[in-house]
């Protein structure tokens, strides 16, 4: 794993030396719980967060204030994200079964209306596939594949791969791009980088992790954080771009500027 | 008293369909991998072992499903299937992305003092469904292979803590010992281990333990030894059970304990 990271960051100093790297700076813990897992909402005021074991839905103020439980349902941080209208969308395993809601910022629930919305590319059976000229076909060959997150421009698409780590589909060229190692990406507003964690662990726990800032026009990853004292993980954009929210692995959430 | 009755009723049929036509899936995480070798000990290294392990678990629960004389109906999916290293935070993502029912971590134990030795399983905390499976694989393995129960046991491990099905970590045995290599060398013993994972999750959803045959999945059976490394020669006598565990129940009271356990499950269910 050291030997896989030296390399890994040595192939990125290299490309830091030719252009701009961005960094997060004035970093600040924003609430210390059992949290993880960040959410920016779609105002900018919120962090949704689940907790160990991705338990529950809470709503924490980027700027101060008591958070606010939306669900404690078992597994509602598995697929929970944001919608258009300010409300969130989840999936709660209740009673062995798992069932599709939404839920509103004071914390009541619905069952949302069907949906025919085909996505640009999803996973299945730990492979992806995507719909290109009306047909479907797999674009994937290698690993196991799994966690497909579509770009806000609905063009791209990020998948992970258990060995090779994360990858960008673009709908418009057809084209799949190797982003390299790393998990829990998300997307900037513009579509135009992607935020990331890179890992390294014992085989039992962390030890360490940075965030790292993917841009697809430079096809380049440059690392936003380089801390030994946190774990940064499970990054999110704020809704302008400006900011980027994570949480430490060890329930703390913190908010830092992206800075040139 | 009749509303009681009523309502158990209706949750009991709400709950055999759940547990009996659905497939449940399992994520089988072998530890370590790549260049993470895991405890090294004796000419063995941790990441072959549980490989081995959990290829043969994973074959059992797919011969399992292909078997509907019994047992059960399961999606067995693997972290990782051959000697590559994957991140914790993969192993937990993948996890969660494949909404997995439950997440079974296979690992052995190491350490600098070569007398320490037996069996632990691990799960995130106290009560609800991981606690349960983790007692069952534990008292399973015990019944298995016969080492010194270290216990039922907590630990804030990434991928009990990271991953949102029902979790466990189990250690077979040290690596570092004398006395329980003797299991972890030995093909043999590696499938009594699987066996003991299979009776394990199936008594955990339910299931009258059923070990099916393996000789229509002869493709997809792992190798006698796992890839790399030396390994102990097998040695049938070396203690724990003679024979395949199929036929021996972990305990005299297996029926009450099963029903138990159901009632356990549908509880938490409804949680």
């Amino acid at each position: 794993m050291r030997i896989f990271l030296f390399t890994m960051l040595c192939g990125v100093g290299t490309a830091a030396t030719t252009a701009r790297a961005d960094r997060l700076v004035d970093t600040r813990e924003v609430a210390r719980g059992s949290y993880l897992a960040v959410h920016f909402s779609p105002d900018g005021r919120d962090l949704l967060v689940t907790g160990p074991q991705l338990r529950g839905l809470q709503l924490v103020p980027v700027d101060g204030g008591a958070p606010r439980t939306l669900s404690d349902d078992a597994e509602a941080g598995v697929h929970a994200r944001w919608l258009g209208d300010g409300t969130v969308a989840y999936r709660a395993a209740r009673a062995g079964t798992r069932h599709d809601l939404i839920v509103t910022r004071t914390g009541q629930a619905r069952t949302p209306a069907a949906t025919r919305q085909r996505p640009v590319a999803f996973t299945q059976n730990e492979r992806v596939y995507a719909e290109r000229g009306g047909q479907i076909r797999e674009i994937s060959s290698g690993d196991s594949y799994f966690g497909a997150v579509v770009a806000p421009d609905g063009d791209k698409v990020v998948f992970q791969g258990l060995v090779t780590g994360l990858h960008i589909y673009t709908q418009s060229t057809g084209t799949v791009v190797s982003v390299g190692p790393g998990t829990a990406p998300a997307w900037s507003p513009d579509s135009k980088r992607l935020v990331f964690e890179v890992t390294e662990d014992d085989g039992h726990e962390l030890i360490a992790s940075d965030l790292y800032l993917y841009d697809l026009a430079a096809d380049r990853a440059t690392p936003l954080t380089a801390s030994e004292r946190v774990i940064e993980r499970r990054p999110s954009f704020s809704p302008d771009g400006a900011r980027i929210a994570f949480d430490d692995n060890i329930g703390g959430l913190y908010v830092g500027k992206v800075a040139p | 008293m009749k509303t009681v009755l009523t309502r158990l009723l209706i949750l009991v049929v709400a709950l055999i369909p759940s547990l009996s036509a659905a497939q449940i899936r399992i994520v089988i995480d072998p530890g370590h991998g790549g260049t993470d070798p895991g405890g090294v000990g004796n000419g063995l290294q941790e990441k072959n072992i549980v490989l081995d392990v959990a290829n043969r678990f994973k074959a059992l629960l797919d011969a399992d499903t292909a078997n509907t004389s019994g047992g059960g109906s399961w999606v067995a999916l693997r972290t990782r299937t051959t000697d590559t290293f994957v991140s914790l935070s993969a192993r937990a993502a993948f996890s969660n992305n494949q909404d997995a029912d439950r997440f079974m971590s296979i690992h052995a134990n190491a350490f600098s003092d070569p007398s320490a030795h037996g069996t632990e399983t691990f799960a995130f905390a106290e009560g609800g469904l991981g606690a349960a499976l983790r007692n069952l694989v534990q008292s399973e393995m015990i019944a298995a292979w016969g080492l010194t129960n270290r216990g039922n046991k907590t630990a804030n491990f990434a991928v009990l803590r990271d991953t949102a099905a029902p979790a466990i970590l189990h250690e077979l045995a040290f690596i570092t010992n004398a006395t329980d290599v003797l299991k972890l060398g030995s093909a043999t013993e590696r499938q009594k281990a699987a066996v003991a994972h299979l009776r394990a999750i199936q008594r955990h959803f339910g299931i009258t333990p059923f070990v099916p045959s393996l000789l229509a999945f002869a493709d997809s059976r792992p190798s006698a030894d796992p890839a790399a490394g030396p390994e102990v020669p097998d040695d049938p006598g070396s203690g724990g059970h003679a024979g395949c565990s199929t036929s021996s129940g972990p305990s005299g009271a297996f029926t009450a304990v099963a029903l138990l356990g159901l009632a356990t499950i549908a509880r938490r269910r409804r949680r």
